[in-house]
């Protein structure tokens, strides 16, 4: 139970974060690229596996802290929902701007997502 | 603004919550967060679908679109859970996960947004 409130509060923190980043684009609405849901889901994808494969951050931190971090404030400050709605919504006017937001989401995503988890194993080896 | 963060809040304290549940629920995580994905991806394009027909009110846009669907889906969990099956060696499975994941709720998506 504690731990669904610690994922609870980490997701109000992260859905705050990600609609502030949203405003700071001003993007209006859906009809230009989607910057701000770039931005918040590649940042958040080299994040969450560096904190969860940190070897430092994984000792240290309490479990609840962490359910809170990564499950609850990183996990809702990333969003897929916008992608896919965005992606269709592109798809209707620029068919070209659409398959780019797509690439670049999915091997952007995937490339920061290797990246924190490798850059998370660099310190866990000079740790050793 | 102050209102309107109060509502993504909201949203977003659900959304991750309902998110853990059904992970928590399901041996293999990965397949939690994809039912969440997908499904949180028909929530929202219902939602805008509403909004955009003027049926619904800003307040719940921001209720139910950015904060609960925002939180419900995650990327960068879809991203960490990639990575660790390709570092497993499951290519397969990464690669099913990845383009099922797109494709299932972007036509999904697409039907609901073209009525």
């Amino acid at each position: 139970m504690k731990t669904y409130l610690a994922v609870g509060i980490g997701g109000v923190i992260g859905s705050c974060l990600r609609y502030i980043l949203s405003l700071l684009f001003l993007s209006d609405g859906f009809s230009t690229f989607p910057w701000a849901t770039l931005t918040v889901n590649l940042t958040g994808a080299f994040l969450l596996p560096f904190i969860m494969f940190h070897p430092a951050i994984k000792v240290r931190m309490h479990p609840l802290i962490g359910s809170a971090l990564t499950t609850g404030l990183i996990g809702s400050y990333t969003t897929f929902s916008t992608i896919t709605v965005e992606v269709v919504h592109l798809f209707q006017t620029t068919l070209f701007l659409a398959i780019i937001y797509l690439l670049v989401t999915i091997f952007g995503g995937l490339f920061c997502s290797f990246l924190g988890y490798r850059s998370a194993q660099k310190f866990a080896k000079e740790e050793m | 603004m102050v209102f309107h963060l109060l509502l993504v809040a909201i949203g977003g304290f659900l959304g991750s919550m309902l998110r853990f549940w059904i992970a928590n629920k399901l041996n293999k995580h990965f397949i939690g967060t994809w039912i969440a994905n997908v499904s949180g991806s028909i929530l929202l394009a219902i939602i805008l679908k509403l909004f955009l027909v003027h049926s619904l009110s800003e307040e719940v846009w921001l209720a139910i679109g950015v904060g609960f669907c925002g939180a419900y889906t995650t990327f960068s969990t879809f991203g960490s859970e990639t990575i660790q099956l390709i570092q497993a060696e499951k290519f397969r499975t990464a690669t099913y996960y990845v383009v099922s994941s797109f494709v299932v709720s972007i036509i999904i998506v697409g039907i609901i947004l073209s009525f």
